[in-house]
């Protein structure tokens, strides 16, 4: 006999029924950045190969090229490197650990999250009472004292960040589970034996989905930030490998001469940003049911 | 409880005709109240009647200019308000002369005290800063002024609570305090939307006894917007009962009781066992059958139609009917009601 | 009030225990621990390096060495620094001054600017401003500081010539005037993320209370649109507002680091980046701790007040 034919159905969200997914079209932001989103990771994911240079082959000749040059389209480097395809380099490596890092931070903060709000008690205080702590360093000055202990690669900034951000997910979730575990659903699963992992997996977790997606978008916007924060700083992503944040780590001795090499990673950083923010809340606005009337 | 004899002739407090509420929504403008017409005199109780969703709230709301503006809401209609030797029309005065009437000459009740007081301002604050607005007076003696007040509606210990804030104080003496507000500046009509719902029986019973014993002392004119008949029993002079956005009978209180012609009023007296208060409380009349219809989508004919054990098809459901008088001063919107009166009269 | 006090003391305490503990971990995560500065330097054998252990208490056991760690910490030895051989906190305190400065400057225009942002996007809501101000808030959100920073130096201080590039006044010049206009630059830089910050949750804030039963008990009254506004939304609107100013803390700080480092500011930022520049461990560690336990104390001041603004928790006897 199996407990699912036995529980009653728990009121699920489906992602792509149809009055989240209008509601989320008719936010038109969150359409501009999902259009945005798409085409940079196309962009970056295609781009690199369309265009005739190496993101690492120097030319001391074309030096200090201004953008809109008749062969490089957004100007050259103090190296002679051409911008717009270390742009699209950097732009891979910059989104790769924006995604990667959410991956790794929720993996992180749904289990802490779930683990404190289903089990409550001294574990559950426990861990929570850790999450504030974590979140009263202020995560700059973390992120830079632990990469400043450690050898920097793409690998270790992303654990690192993961490090510093899991945090929010897990408050998210412990709040819902907490308040989930309450619910008719639950307690009937419960009362009829389901083991804890399967009451986690099939009744409250699916239910805690829209809080979550939510964390998770606004995760990666912060994620980039993070990245070009310390690859800007010296602490991240190393040169050779571009990144949009070490991009930007030379261009300040040069802003006098060429204000372009810090003007453009910077628009590049702050379009994925407002991008994933304006998804998050456009998210936020479709998955919340108290917005059916706007 | 008060009979329905004639009082003395006087000009009447206020006098609403043809008010009209439209909301304009997502899915279409939506008339939430329409035909409402009704005067009332100095010392007189109207008790408007009737179910949530009825349109009673939003009439009360409507005659003080108190529902979000334009785009949302349009009210059409005349709501006159005599006061000082003078009438305003307040559905198009200016918002400057509203605000000059309100709280000072048409003050209202609210149904939640609980949420109705501002939180961060003490009790005999918010009284007073009404009395600074209107009447004019200075700090020290509009808090002395608001002392007596809350000693009027009988609060112990008036000049401790001036200085209390409202999470300090109990719902029914929260109440008290919303009463004294909208008594601070001597109004001559009292709106009261569903005063008493939110509070317990026996704090229900003082807080109407209350009114009353200021009505008596002013002759203030009251709107009392209730759900619960035992109340209406025991305050109003005449009653009002709305259904579906408009009014579908109103007479003086005593007919209505003895004698109910439209068949939903008919129900709305069958559902409570006796007329007592609290009688009613919590029941949602369980005698009708069907439910309130939709503003959005109102049955052809009279909106009560499709519930009615009256209901005669080809008359009923052919055009609306209008509110016509049938006795003195009791009005009925009913295609049947000359065929109900018979029948009562063989009974 | 006094329970709440309590109550709340009690749980910063616990924190700031937790926090302890995250940071003395973070101190031994490095490979090597604390003694890695030495092995890097190259002029220490390994006896050096044993006999140095034995003298800072590197070989003993980890719980006793961080009860010797927090007993120091908490004597204010917080250790010396590397670079110049001073006392931490005392290097720390130095610097304390030029950070608060402009935390101070950029807060105060964040939220002057923010508030009424918020409150008129609420009033006028789904007007052009209230979009207008969201679509700008959300930018502001996503807009790298430093390089926010670096556009204001190029276009302010390069272009136009208006403001100096960096650090705190003029060498010399030590007049209000001059520390003025150098601080104006960092002082908006570091605003912008702020106000947008202030401008939402104000809004969101705003939006719960007017659509409160009170506010219609006072628009009852008669009282003008203006006083409703001012004294019966806005009162009850800032209440939240007191804890968001707590829970900001963190990112004010991480945001005030990078703003110091793209304008030479000689804050507290500067003075860790500088400190991981020289791979001096015990000042990279001693900011670390001091900007934790200012987060705590600057929540727990922002509940103090909070108690102290809203009757409904604050002291007054029942």
């Amino acid at each position: 006999m199996s407990n699912a034919t036995l529980a009653p159905a728990a009121p699920r969200i489906r992602l792509f029924q149809s009055p989240a997914l209008r509601r989320f079209l008719r936010h038109r932001l969150a359409v501009i950045g999902t259009i945005t989103i798409l085409t940079m990771v196309l962009l970056v994911v295609i781009g690199p190969w369309l265009m005739p240079f190496e993101p690492t082959s120097t030319n001391i000749r074309n030096r200090f090229l201004p953008p809109f040059d008749s062969t490089h389209l957004l100007g050259t480097d103090p190296l002679g490197r051409d911008t717009l395809t270390r742009l699209l380099h950097a732009g891979r490596i910059s989104l790769a650990v924006g995604f990667a890092v959410m991956i790794l931070s929720m993996a992180i903060g749904i289990f802490v999250g779930t683990v404190a709000g289903f089990y409550g008690g001294a574990l559950g205080a426990a861990l929570m009472r850790f999450v504030d702590a974590m979140l009263c360093f202020p995560p700059i000055f973390l992120l830079l004292a632990i990469s400043a202990l450690i050898n920097p690669s793409v690998i270790s900034i992303i654990i690192l960040i993961s490090a510093a951000s899991w945090m929010e997910i897990a408050r998210v979730v412990e709040a819902q589970v907490r308040s989930l575990k309450e619910r008719d659903y639950t307690v009937a699963a419960e009362a009829l034996g389901a083991r804890d992992r399967r009451i986690i997996l099939r009744e409250i977790l699916p239910n805690a989905v829209a809080p979550i997606v939510v964390a998770a978008t606004l995760n990666v916007a912060n994620a980039i930030l993070a990245e070009s924060y310390i690859s800007f700083l010296g602490f991240g992503v190393q040169p050779p490998t571009p990144s949009w944040g070490n991009m930007l780590q030379d261009a300040q001795g040069y802003l006098r001469s060429a204000p372009w090499l810090a003007i453009i990673p910077g628009i590049a950083i702050t379009l994925a940003v407002t991008s994933f923010n304006f998804i998050g809340d456009g998210l936020r606005d479709a998955l919340d049911p108290r917005m059916e009337n706007r | 409880m008060s009979t329905a004899e004639p009082k003395p002739a006087a000009p009447p407090v206020l006098q609403v005709s043809d008010l009209e509420i439209t909301f304009n929504t997502r899915a279409g403008p939506v008339r939430a109240v329409r035909d409402v017409n009704f005067q009332i005199a100095k010392g007189e109780t109207l008790a408007i009647v009737g179910e949530s969703g009825s349109g009673k709230s939003v009439t009360s709301l409507a005659m003080l200019r108190l529902l979000p503006g334009a785009p949302f809401c349009k009210v059409s209609g005349q709501v006159l308000l005599s006061h000082e030797g003078r009438q305003t029309d307040l559905v198009t005065c200016s918002a400057d002369d509203m605000r000059a009437i309100r709280g000072r000459h048409a003050s209202i009740v609210f149904q939640e005290p609980m949420t109705s007081l501002n939180p961060v301002h003490t009790a005999g604050t918010q009284i007073a800063e009404s009395i600074r607005r209107h009447i004019g007076l200075g700090q020290r003696a509009a808090m002395e002024r608001a002392i007596e007040l809350l000693d009027l509606v009988g609060i112990p210990d008036p000049r401790r609570r001036a200085a209390s804030f409202p999470h300090e104080m109990s719902g029914g003496m929260r109440q008290r305090v919303m009463i004294a507000l909208a008594l601070a500046c001597d109004p001559s009509l009292l709106i009261a939307d569903e005063p008493t719902t939110a509070l317990d029986v026996t704090i229900q019973a003082q807080i109407i006894e209350l009114m009353k014993d200021i009505q008596a002392r002013t002759d203030l004119a009251i709107i009392f917007i209730t759900h619960n008949l035992g109340v209406v029993a025991d305050v109003a002079d005449k009653v009002m009962v709305m259904y579906a956005g408009s009014p579908v009978e109103t007479a003086p209180v005593a007919d209505l009781f003895e004698r109910p012609l439209m068949p939903y009023t008919r129900g709305l007296l069958q559902s409570v066992p006796r007329i007592t208060f609290s009688a009613s409380r919590g029941q949602p009349l369980p005698a009708i059958r069907g439910t309130v219809p939709s503003p959005l989508a109102l049955p052809q004919g009279c909106s009560f139609g499709p519930r009615c054990d009256w209901f005669l098809s080809g008359t009923c459901d052919a055009d609306t009917p209008l509110l016509q008088p049938v006795q003195r001063g009791h009005d009925v919107r009913c295609h049947r009601c000359e065929t109900i009166l018979k029948e009562l009269a063989i009974q | 009030m006094t329970r709440f006090l309590i109550g709340r003391l009690g749980q910063s305490l616990l924190l700031l225990w937790i926090v302890s503990v995250v940071g003395f971990a973070i101190l031994h995560l490095a490979p090597g621990g604390p003694m890695s500065q030495f092995a890097e330097s190259g002029n220490m054998t390994q006896a050096d390096m044993d006999r140095m252990a034995e003298q800072l208490g590197l070989n003993r056991p980890l719980p006793v060495q961080y009860a010797q760690w927090l007993t120091n910490i908490v004597a204010g030895d917080w250790g010396v620094s590397y670079r110049d051989q001073q006392p931490v906190l005392r290097i720390i305190f130095s610097h304390l001054g030029a950070t608060f400065e402009l935390m101070l400057t950029s807060t105060v225009i964040a939220i002057f600017i923010g508030v009424w942002v918020g409150v008129l996007g609420a009033v006028w809501r789904y007007s052009l401003f209230d979009s207008v101000a969201t679509i700008f808030a959300m930018v502001a959100l996503s807009i790298p500081t430093f390089w926010f920073g670096l556009v204001v130096i190029w276009y302010f201080s390069i272009e136009l010539g208006w403001l100096p590039a960096g650090s705190r006044m003029t060498p010399g010049d030590g007049s209000f005037a001059n520390r003025f206009h150098h601080l104006i630059g960092p002082a908006l830089v570091l605003a912008l993320v702020s106000t947008a910050i202030w401008s939402r949750y104000m809004r969101s804030s705003m939006l719960d209370v007017i659509n409160q039963d009170y506010i219609r008990t006072a628009r009852s009254k008669g009282i003008s649109e203006w006083r409703i506004l001012t004294r019966h939304a806005l009162r009850n609107a800032l209440l939240p507002m007191i804890t968001i100013l707590g829970l900001q803390l963190p990112n004010l700080l991480s945001g005030a680091l990078v703003t110091e480092t793209v304008f030479s500011w000689p804050g507290m930022g500067r003075l860790f980046l500088d400190s991981i520049n020289y791979r001096d461990y015990p000042t990279v560690m001693g900011i670390l701790m001091f900007t934790a336990i200012l987060v705590l104390i600057g929540n727990l001041i922002a509940d103090i007040l909070y108690g102290l603004a809203d009757p409904r928790i604050g002291g007054r006897a029942r």
